[in-house]
C-alpha cells in the first residue's frame, strides 16, 4: 500500500491534496457520478450545441484579439485576420461555420426534446430555460453577423432590424434601439459588438448553468419508461412503489465518452467546413448603395419572408405569439402524455409549423 | 433578505440601476438637439447661432458663455440620410453668409432646413431619361468621359435628394452632339399662320364629323390627331388645314373666307409648322426651341425641297402628319431608339434613293454595329442614332474633315489623343475616325484593327515591313501583351474565387490595370508608343502583381485542404481509439451486471 502511495503520479498527488481540503471526490461524484436510463435517446444534440458554444467562445476571444469595431475599421480588421494573421482564415471560417450549426443543433435538440414529451412535468423550467438559451443563440448569430462590416453584413442587418421596426406600438423605438439611430451607422456597430461580446455570452452562461443543473438534479427524462403513463410528480407518487428495475448507464465515463466521440465528429465536420467552404467578405458596406437583394441571415428568413406575405401587424405579431407559446408550451399543454401517439393534436400542430417555417425558409432563399 | 428593509433596500437600488441604464441604451442621440447640415464651411457655430441669423435656431439661454469648440461635444450632425440639403450653390466668393442671408430675410432666402427656396431651374437638368437609372450616384459618383462627377459639395448626399433639385429636361431639348458643332443659323421672318375662323374653346366640329366619317382614311387621321400632342395642346384640325372649326355642315366649313386649305403642298409644310414652331413667343409656354425651320433650310433636305424637289423629308415624315408625338414619348417616330428605323423609312428604300447615287444599306450597317446594339438592344441612350451625327432638323452628312469633332463630341478623351497624331489633319488623304472604325458599321475596336485582316485595319494603308507597318507591330504587341496579361490576371483571380478565397482586394487592385489599359487603348490614336507603353507596363505590371497574388491564394487554398485531410485523419484516428475504449467500457459494464445479476 505504501508502495503504491510513493508511485502516485504528481497528477494525483495534487488531486490527493486538493481533496483532502475540500473534498472534490464527493463534488466530482456528485456531479460525474450519476446513472442515466439507457433507454433515453439523446442523439447528443444538446451536447453538440454545447460543444459548439464552447468552440465559438475560443474562437471568437481569438477573433476579438485582432477585431477592431469601428465602421472604418471593422472590415480592414476582417481582411487582416482572413489574409496576414497565422490561421486567422481558419479561426474565423471555424466560427461563422459554427455559428450556423449551433442554431441548427439548439433547433434539433428543441424538436428532439419536443417529440420525446421531455419538456412535459417536472422538467417545465429546464424546457424554458432551453428556449431562452435558442434566443440567446439566435442573438448572437443577429449581432455578430453585422460585425465584418461588409455589405452583405450591412444590408442583412438593415433588413433584419427592419424587421423589429414592424412590431406593433414600440417597433420604433425597438428599432432606434437595435441601431442605435434611425439608420444602421457605427454606433449600431458598437452596440452589436458590446452585446455580442458581453452581455450575450454573460447571459448564455448563466442560462446554461441554470438548464444543467435542472438537468443534473432531475436525471434525463426516460422516453422508455415514461411512455404511456401520464407523469407524476414525486410527492404525489405515494406509496412509493417498488422501482422497475432499470438497465442504467454510467454518465461517467461510458455516456461522456459517447458525447466525445459525437464532439470529435463535429470538430471533423468543422474543419472539413472551414477548409472547403472559407467564410467569405463582399464589399465594404456601402450606405449608400443597396445591393439587388438584401436578405437577413437564413435563420431569419422565414420571418422576412412571411412579412411580404401578410399584413405587417400579423407577420410580426404571429411569431412573436408563436415564441411565447413555445415558451410556455410545458405550462399550455394538458396533455399528460409522452407517447407522440396520444399527442396527435400537439404533434401534428408542430409539424406543421415546422414544414411553413422550412417552406417559407426555402422560398425566402430562391426569392 | 431576512429584513424588510433589506428587501426594500435592494429593490429601490435595482429599480434605480434600471432607470439609470435604461435611458443609455434607448436614447439613440442623446436629449440634445442634432445639427441638421453639414459642418463644412460651418465651424463658426455661434456666428449664425447666436443672432438667428438666415433662420438658424438661437442657442437656449443656459448655453451663455458657450463657445463655439463644445458645441459637437453635445450636438452632433443628424444623419446624412435625413438631413436636409446642404448650401445650394457654391460656397466660393460666397464665404459671407450674412452678406445675402441677413437676420431680417432680405436678399436671398433665409436657410430653414427643408426649404431651400431657391427655383430649381437654376440646378443643371438630366440630359437623361430616368428609367433604370434610379440610383444617380451609381455613375455620377465617379463620373467618366462623358458622365458629369458630382461636386464636392454634394459629398454625403443620397441619389434620392438629386432630383429634389435637378430634373430631367425633354428629350427634344437634349444637347446632342451636333446642337454644339452647328453654327447658329440666323433666324428669317416667321411664316404666318393659317387665318381661319375661331371657335369657341374646345369646338371642333371637323373632328366630331370626321371621326365618325364613313371615309375610312379621315377616321383614322382624326383618330391620329386626337391621340396627339397637338390635341392635348389645342392645336386643332382648322390651324393646319384652314376651314371653320364651328361650322355645321361641309360646304360652310369649307367656304371661301375661312382659309380652307385641305390638303397642304408638300412645299409648304415646313413653313405651315414653322408659323407656330419658329416662333419664339408660342413656343416659350412649352419649352420648345425654334431653329427648326432655320436648321431645316439650311439641311440638304430644305435646300433640295427648295428646289422643287417633293421627294425629300419634310416636318410630316419625320414627326408623322397627325399622330404628332413628343420626342420622349417612346410611341413617337422621332423617340431616340425609333429615329433609324424612321430614317430608314426613306433611306433604305432603293426606288426613292436611286436619284441621288446614294447607298441604301444604312441601316442595316448600323443595326449590327456597337451602336446599334447599344441603341437598339440594350435601350442605352448614350448612344447614337442617326441624328446624332447628321442632325435632326439640319441633317446633312458630316465633312470628312468634321468627322473626328462629330466622334469626339462622345468619345472626347480619344479625340484628343487623335489631334496630337500625324494622322490628324484637315487634308483628306490622312485618316477619320470612319477610316478605322466604319461609318454605319462601327464594331467594338479590337487589338485586329493593328494586324489582323479585317477591312480597315493598319495594313489596308502600311505595308506591314515598312517603318509604319513596323510601329503598328509594336503598339499592338504594347498594347496585347496588356490585354493578355489582363485576362489571364482576371482567370486566376476566377479560379481563386471559385475555391473560396477572398478576391475582393485584388479586384481592387486589377481595376486600376483595367484603367491604364482603358487608356492606353485611346492613347494608342496618338500613335506615340513612348506614351501607349507608358501605360501599357503599368497595366502589364499590375495584372501579373494580381495573378501572383491570386496564385498564392489557389496554392493556399490546395494547402488547407490538404492540412484538412491531415487533421481529419487524426481525428478520425482518435474517434477510431475512443471507440475502441467505449467498447471495452460497455463489456466491462456488461460483465458487472451479468454479476450483479448473478
Amino acid at each position: 500500500m505504501q508502495t503504491q502511495q510513493r508511485q502516485k503520479s504528481i497528477i494525483w498527488r495534487t488531486w490527493d491534496w486538493l481533496d483532502r481540503r475540500y473534498d472534490l471526490t464527493t463534488l466530482m461524484g456528485a456531479m460525474l457520478h450519476v446513472e442515466i436510463p439507457r433507454s433515453v435517446r439523446t442523439y447528443y444534440l444538446g451536447g453538440i450545441t454545447l460543444f459548439f458554444f464552447i468552440v465559438q467562445v475560443i474562437t471568437g476571444i481569438l477573433l476579438a484579439i485582432y477585431y477592431q469595431p469601428s465602421p472604418n475599421t471593422a472590415y480592414n480588421s476582417i481582411l487582416f485576420i482572413m489574409n496576414e494573421v497565422n490561421f486567422g482564415w481558419l479561426i474565423r471560417s471555424i466560427h461563422a461555420w459554427g455559428a450556423n450549426l449551433m442554431v441548427i443543433f439548439c433547433a434539433l435538440h428543441l424538436l428532439r426534446v419536443f417529440f420525446q414529451g421531455a419538456y412535459k412535468l417536472p422538467r417545465e423550467i429546464t424546457w424554458t430555460s432551453g428556449f431562452l438559451l435558442l434566443a440567446v443563440t439566435l442573438g448572437f448569430g443577429f449581432t455578430g453577423y453585422l460585425l465584418p462590416w461588409d455589405q452583405r453584413a450591412f444590408w442583412a442587418t438593415t433588413v433584419g432590424s427592419e424587421i423589429a421596426g414592424a412590431v406593433p406600438v414600440i417597433g420604433e423605438q425597438l428599432l432606434v434601439f437595435l441601431r442605435g439611430g434611425p439608420q444602421v451607422t457605427g454606433r449600431t456597430l458598437s452596440r452589436f459588438f458590446g452585446v455580442h461580446v458581453l452581455v450575450l455570452p454573460a447571459a448564455l452562461i448563466a442560462l446554461l448553468a441554470a438548464h444543467l443543473t435542472l438537468i443534473h438534479q432531475q436525471g434525463l427524462a426516460d422516453p422508455d419508461s415514461d411512455i404511456d403513463e401520464p407523469v407524476k410528480l414525486k410527492e404525489e407518487t405515494s406509496p412509493p412503489v417498488e422501482p422497475k428495475k432499470k438497465r442504467l448507464l454510467p454518465f461517467f465515463p461510458n455516456y461522456v465518452l459517447d458525447e466525445v466521440i459525437a464532439w470529435y465528429a463535429m470538430l471533423a465536420i468543422l474543419v472539413i467546413l472551414a477548409s472547403m467552404f472559407p467564410a467569405g467578405l463582399e464589399e465594404p458596406a456601402d450606405p449608400l448603395r443597396t445591393p439587388e437583394h438584401a436578405k437577413p441571415e437564413w435563420y431569419f428568413l422565414f420571418l422576412y419572408q412571411g412579412l411580404k406575405l401578410v399584413p405587417r401587424t400579423v407577420g410580426v405579431l404571429a411569431p412573436m405569439v408563436g415564441a411565447l407559446l413555445l415558451f410556455i408550451l410545458p405550462f399550455i399543454d394538458r396533455n399528460p402524455h409522452r407517447n407522440p401517439r396520444k399527442r396527435l393534436v400537439g404533434i401534428t400542430i408542430a409539424f406543421i409549423i415546422l414544414i411553413a417555417i422550412i417552406v417559407l425558409t426555402i422560398w425566402g432563399w430562391v426569392s | 433578505m431576512k429584513s424588510p428593509i433589506i428587501r426594500y433596500f435592494l429593490l429601490a437600488l435595482v429599480i434605480l440601476l434600471a432607470a439609470l441604464f435604461a435611458p443609455t441604451f434607448t436614447t439613440a442621440q442623446g436629449p440634445y438637439p442634432p445639427i441638421p447640415h453639414t459642418l463644412e464651411e460651418r465651424q463658426d457655430c455661434l456666428r449664425c447661432h447666436q443672432t438667428g441669423t438666415a433662420g438658424a435656431t438661437i442657442i437656449p439661454d443656459n448655453h451663455a458663455g458657450i463657445r463655439n469648440d463644445v458645441c459637437t461635444i453635445c450636438h452632433q450632425p443628424a444623419d446624412r440620410a435625413a438631413m436636409p440639403l446642404p448650401i445650394p450653390h457654391t460656397l466660393e466668393g460666397f464665404e459671407n453668409c450674412v452678406a445675402c442671408h441677413p437676420a431680417e430675410g432680405e436678399g436671398a432666402p433665409a436657410f430653414i432646413p427643408g426649404e431651400v427656396t431657391t427655383p430649381a431651374d437654376d440646378y443643371p437638368p438630366i440630359p437623361h431619361k430616368l428609367e433604370d437609372r434610379e440610383d444617380c450616384l451609381e455613375c455620377h459618383r465617379e463620373g467618366d468621359e462623358l458622365t458629369p462627377k458630382i461636386p464636392a459639395d454634394h459629398e454625403g448626399l443620397t441619389s434620392e435628394a438629386c432630383r429634389d433639385c435637378h430634373q430631367p429636361i425633354d428629350m427634344v431639348a437634349q444637347p446632342t452632339p451636333t446642337a454644339v458643332a452647328v453654327v447658329s443659323i440666323p433666324v428669317g421672318p416667321i411664316p404666318t399662320p393659317i387665318v381661319h375662323p375661331q371657335a369657341a374653346r374646345g369646338v371642333n366640329v371637323c373632328y366630331d364629323c370626321h371621326s365618325t366619317a364613313q371615309d375610312g382614311n379621315l377616321v383614322e387621321d382624326a383618330d391620329r390627331w386626337h391621340r396627339s400632342i397637338h390635341a392635348e395642346r389645342e392645336v386643332a384640325c382648322a390651324d393646319c388645314h384652314g376651314g371653320d372649326p364651328a361650322a355645321t355642315t361641309k360646304e360652310e366649313a369649307k367656304a371661301p373666307g375661312t382659309g380652307y386649305v385641305g390638303v397642304p403642298a408638300r412645299v409648304d409644310i415646313p413653313a405651315l409648322c414653322a408659323s407656330c414652331h419658329a416662333d419664339v413667343s408660342s413656343m416659350r409656354q412649352y419649352d420648345l426651341p425654334t431653329d427648326q425651320y432655320a436648321k431645316y433650310q439650311e439641311s440638304i433636305h430644305g435646300l433640295r425641297l427648295a428646289e422643287g424637289d417633293e421627294n425629300v423629308a419634310t416636318c410630316s415624315d419625320c414627326h408623322s402628319g397627325h399622330l404628332v408625338l413628343k420626342a420622349n414619348d417612346p410611341a413617337s417616330s422621332v423617340y431616340p431608339a425609333t429615329v433609324p428605323e424612321t430614317c430608314a423609312g426613306c433611306h433604305a428604300d432603293e426606288v426613292l434613293m436611286e436619284p441621288y447615287h446614294i447607298p441604301t444599306n444604312q441601316f442595316e450597317l448600323y443595326k449590327d454595329s456597337v451602336h446599334g446594339h447599344a441603341l437598339l438592344d440594350e435601350q442605352n441612350f448614350r448612344a447614337p442614332n442617326c441624328a446624332t451625327c447628321h442632325g435632326t432638323h439640319g441633317a446633312a452628312p458630316p465633312g470628312f474633315e468634321e468627322v473626328a469633332n462629330v466622334c469626339g463630341s462622345c468619345h472626347s478623351a480619344t479625340q484628343d489623343y487623335y489631334l496630337t497624331s500625324v494622322h490628324s489633319s484637315a487634308s483628306d488623304k490622312t485618316p477619320k475616325c470612319i477610316t478605322c472604325h466604319g461609318r454605319y458599321d462601327v464594331t467594338k475596336p479590337s487589338e485586329a484593327l493593328f494586324l489582323g485582316d479585317e477591312d480597315r485595319h493598319c495594313g489596308s494603308c502600311h505595308e506591314p515591313d515598312s517603318r509604319y507597318g513596323q510601329a503598328a507591330q509594336e503598339l499592338y504587341n504594347a498594347i496585347d501583351g496588356a490585354a493578355k496579361a489582363y485576362e489571364e490576371a482576371e482567370t486566376a483571380i476566377q479560379v481563386a474565387r471559385n475555391v473560396g478565397m477572398l478576391v475582393g482586394p485584388m479586384e481592387g487592385r486589377l481595376r486600376e490595370a483595367n484603367t491604364a489599359l482603358i487608356t492606353a487603348r485611346a492613347a494608342q490614336h496618338t500613335l506615340d508608343l513612348d506614351l501607349v507603353n507608358e501605360r501599357t507596363v503599368t497595366a502589364r505590371e499590375i495584372s501579373e502583381e494580381v495573378a501572383v497574388s491570386a496564385e498564392v491564394a489557389v496554392a493556399e487554398s490546395v494547402f488547407r485542404r490538404q492540412a484538412m485531410i491531415i487533421a481529419v485523419a487524426v481525428i478520425a484516428l482518435t474517434v477510431v481509439a475512443l471507440y475502441l475504449l467505449k467498447r471495452e467500457l460497455d463489456r466491462r459494464l456488461e460483465a458487472g451486471e451479468a454479476v450483479d445479476d448473478g
